[in-house]
């Protein structure tokens, strides 16, 4: 399978799991190409498609909750910041991506415990 | 060069710049290259580690101290100072290198 044909799958097995969870694929489509492609290259080297933008580890669950899409195992965290770490995903009512921070989820928790 | 303000981030011996920005990256993470960009845009020099590209021994020293330093492990994580950012945050940068300071009236 090339890579181009691979991109395809994984866009179409992602959509059909981000979806019922309120998310959908950024708008911005080079970020999406750019990411989906690292994302087969991940797949090549480790036969999973991790998330391209979190390191893994030597502790197999803590790989488990990087594999993409990771949004079950960071819900409180990127529902609050309207994305996935990435930007692969967005929160559906999301229409301009460039505007989304990428805020780690120990200052947002900061920020909670503050109010 | 304007951008030599803060001690703790530039030392400039005899015109030497030498960089006090460090950066823990990705060699897979588009918002870690955008981030390497910046700093290059902004002519501040960087030196960085992509983590993935690490072997066994030196990622547990990085984990160490990302988790130590900065309470998670995020990338891009950048050391500016004694300043930790995580995450693609070039408005938290350009304040911490104080690069706006000389546009501001």
């Amino acid at each position: 399978m090339t890579v181009e044909s691979r991109k395809k799958a994984l866009r179409y097995l992602f959509q059909k799991i981000v979806d019922p969870l309120g998310y959908k694929f950024s708008p911005d489509e080079e970020m999406v190409d750019f990411l989906l492609e690292q994302e087969v290259m991940l797949e090549q080297k480790h036969g999973i498609p991790y998330c391209p933008c979190q390191g893994l580890t030597k502790k197999r669950e803590e790989n488990m909750k990087i594999v993409c899409p990771c949004i079950p195992f960071h819900r409180e965290h990127f529902d609050a910041i309207k994305r996935c770490w990435c930007l692969l995903f967005v929160t559906k009512d999301v229409t301009n991506p460039n505007e989304l921070k990428q805020i780690p989820f120990n200052e947002i928790k900061r920020g909670q415990d503050v109010r | 060069m304007e951008i030599i303000r803060r001690k703790d981030i530039y030392k400039d011996p005899g015109g030497i710049i030498t960089a006090k920005v460090f950066m823990y990256t990705l060699s897979t993470c588009p918002w870690c290259r955008k981030t390497k960009q910046f700093f290059k845009d902004s002519n501040i020099p960087f030196d960085y580690v992509d983590y993935d590209l690490q072997g066994e021994e030196e990622q547990e020293k990085i984990i160490d101290e990302m988790t130590r330093l900065g309470g998670a492990m995020a990338f891009p994580f950048v050391k500016i100072g004694d300043k930790i950012v995580m995450g693609y945050n070039p408005e938290k940068y350009s304040e911490l290198l104080e690069l706006n300071k000389g546009k501001q009236k």
